[in-house]
């Protein structure tokens, strides 16, 4: 009996290095999973602009989910083609863009399992009347992501809110400029 | 031409000589943990940077001064403020205090080109910082434009600012003050009741 009972001593104490083993190397693996998954939203938010820039539409429609949806105060795009043909308005794909761009700061990822919610800043930049860069429009975006079956992340909905200037305000700059043409 | 290959050759040998002394330099000599604790620690304190303008565009004066350690310190020229009392008093007296659900409309500040030095429980960051107002016509207008230089300290496992030192670029806070002053001449004379006629 006490053959036994010392042999069950032993293969426990033989066992908990190595439970404790795994015990860290499990730790270790989610927390880099978790510095992955912020840097990789991070870049998604980068790359999102970078895309809509240099009218890359089929490279801005492959960040969205299959359901992803885009939206702001005006009305709501769902779908890779609904996507698609909002961005036609903007011209053809892949002409070259020096009109405008958009700066993205402030990202604010929060990850939680296969879910994120991301805020970032953006201040879309026009070429004003002499060629100098106008800050035209400022505004938040918040992001609901998804991770994928191959470990990536892409956006399940998008909400971009203007802040500066407000809708009917954007109207009436947009409505002097063409009087003013 | 063969001198000039021999020396190019050289130029060669010592670069890559070199190279992997220069990536690795920080990371040599630590574990896996040790290294991934370097990229999360990175990560925590960029966004305390960005939490920062997040807080102050939004006038949360609790979760502002909870940025900052226990003896922590914002600076501006000759303007100091120490630990969280004083921190608060300042944002209070700046903004009044500010009514359950208020948006902020009016400005927000982008916060970029961070940069980052982690020594242990300590670290100092650098970065720029850019607020934009709203226009006369609604139009995002950039206003003031400057960098940070931080300290920060792993106080209780999570990282505080120690040391905050704002150095406005453009204006400068002699030509910021002319700016302020004349627009609260400008709002007083609005404000100001009209005589009766």
């Amino acid at each position: 009996m006490s053959l036994v009972l010392r042999a069950a001593a032993l293969a426990l104490l033989a066992a908990i290095p190595a439970t404790a083993v795994a015990q860290s190397a499990a730790s270790i693996e989610a927390r880099l999973r978790r510095a992955e998954d912020e840097l990789a939203i991070q870049r998604i938010i980068v790359d999102y602009a970078a895309r809509l820039d240099a009218r890359d539409y089929k490279g801005y429609v492959a960040l969205f989910t299959p359901d992803g949806e885009w939206s702001n105060r005006i009305g709501s795009h769902k779908g890779p083609e609904a996507i698609r043909k909002m961005l036609t308005t903007l011209g053809p794909e892949g002409a070259t863009n020096t009109s405008n761009y958009h700066l993205v700061s402030n990202p604010r990822v929060e990850v939680n399992g296969d879910r994120a919610t991301a805020t970032s800043r953006y201040l879309f930049v026009m070429r004003g009347k002499d060629g100098s860069p106008r800050p035209a429009l400022a505004g938040l975006y918040a992001d609901e992501l998804v991770r994928q079956s191959d470990g990536g992340w892409k956006i399940q909905r998008r909400v971009a809110n203007d802040v500066m200037p407000t809708r009917e305000e954007w109207a009436k700059i947009i409505a002097a400029e063409r009087a003013g043409q | 031409m063969r001198m000039t290959r021999i020396v190019n050759r050289f130029a060669l040998a010592t670069l890559v000589a070199a190279m992997p002394a220069l990536a690795p330099a920080q990371t040599a000599g630590l574990s896996i943990e040790q290294r991934l604790q370097r990229v999360e620690d990175q990560l925590a304190i960029q966004r305390i940077l960005i939490n920062y303008h997040a807080y102050l565009d939004s006038r949360n004066i609790g979760a502002y001064v909870s940025l900052f350690a226990k003896d922590g310190e914002w600076v501006n020229g000759s303007l100091v403020r120490k630990g969280p009392a004083q921190i608060r008093e300042l944002l209070t007296g700046l903004f009044g205090n500010t009514p359950p659900g208020w948006v902020n409309t009016e400005s927000y500040t982008h916060t970029t080109n961070i940069q980052i030095d982690l020594h242990g429980d300590r670290a100092t960051a650098r970065s720029r910082h850019l607020l934009v107002k709203r226009g006369p016509d609604g139009s995002p207008v950039p206003t003031l434009a400057g960098r940070y230089e931080d300290e920060l300290i792993r106080e209780d496992g999570h990282w505080k600012i120690l040391r905050r030192v704002d150095y406005p670029v453009l204006p400068t806070a002699e030509e910021w003050g002319k700016i302020m002053q004349a627009r609260r001449a400008a709002t007083a004379t609005a404000e100001r009741p009209k005589e009766p006629k």
